[in-house]
């Protein structure tokens, strides 16, 4: 194990046991785009007539796809696709920056699965998309324009082609 | 940037929609998100509700 792993380990537990921190780092940073105001699509239809697709930055993916960088120091702006009917074996986690023994246990805290099911059966939703995207959280500098530009407007077309209507989007 | 709509709940990283099997405290964050869904008028809806962390666990403590 690298020094940086191990210090990114480190943080991670320290963040985790001191949430606070979190708040004091979020505080100092500018989120803001230029030239962007804020994205809004009204709801056009009632919630129980939406298929809903699940777009975590949690580091989900496949076994079978590329890992996310976590070399690049500006992260990974990549996205990977997931489909609904995806077995809990196939999935795995890349994403250095939280504490993931939560997730390992059980992956409805970041990609709820199972909820959105059991929702479904209460006719609270339609359904499930047939497909979900798995992105890593950590993006910055250069792939933030990157994500932005090109990764996004990708990612959100291929969600509207396969029939989703809403996007539950979840953080690690 | 603010997202279109957004509940934040003061709640651990790597735990978002709440504990390990907890399935209704996870509901209860999901059903939180689509009632902001089917409310809000405008971008950047923001709502913080009652995330009491033990409030919401099944968890004997």
């Amino acid at each position: 194990m690298t020094i940086r792993v191990l210090k990114d380990k480190f943080i991670v537990r320290l963040l985790t046991q001191f949430p606070f921190l979190v708040r004091q780092w979020a505080s100092r940073r500018n989120f803001s785009v230029k030239g962007l105001g804020d994205p809004w699509t009204p709801l056009n239809k009632p919630l129980a007539e939406c298929r809903i697709a699940i777009v975590t930055t949690a580091g989900v993916h496949l076994r079978s796809q590329e890992p996310f960088d976590m070399k690049n120091p500006n992260g990974d702006c990549t996205f990977r696709e997931i489909p609904d009917d995806v077995l809990l074996d196939e999935v795995m986690i890349t994403h250095n920056y939280y504490d993931r023994r939560s997730v390992v246990r059980d992956l409805n805290v970041v990609f709820p699965l199972d909820r959105l099911t059991e929702l479904a059966g209460e006719g609270r939703i339609a359904g499930r998309s047939p497909l979900h995207l798995g992105f890593m959280g950590h993006i910055d500098g250069p792939m933030v324009d990157k994500l932005i530009k090109k990764t996004a407007p990708v990612a959100a077309r291929l969600l509207v082609e396969v029939g989703t209507d809403c996007v539950l989007l979840t953080p690690a | 940037m603010r997202p279109p709509r957004a509940v934040f709940l003061p709640w651990p990283l790597g735990q978002p929609l709440g504990e390990p099997d907890q399935p209704a405290q996870q509901r209860w964050v999901i059903q939180e998100a689509f009632a902001l869904l089917e409310a809000a008028e405008g971008p950047g809806a923001l709502i913080e509700p009652d995330g009491n962390w033990e409030k919401h666990s099944e968890i004997v403590r």
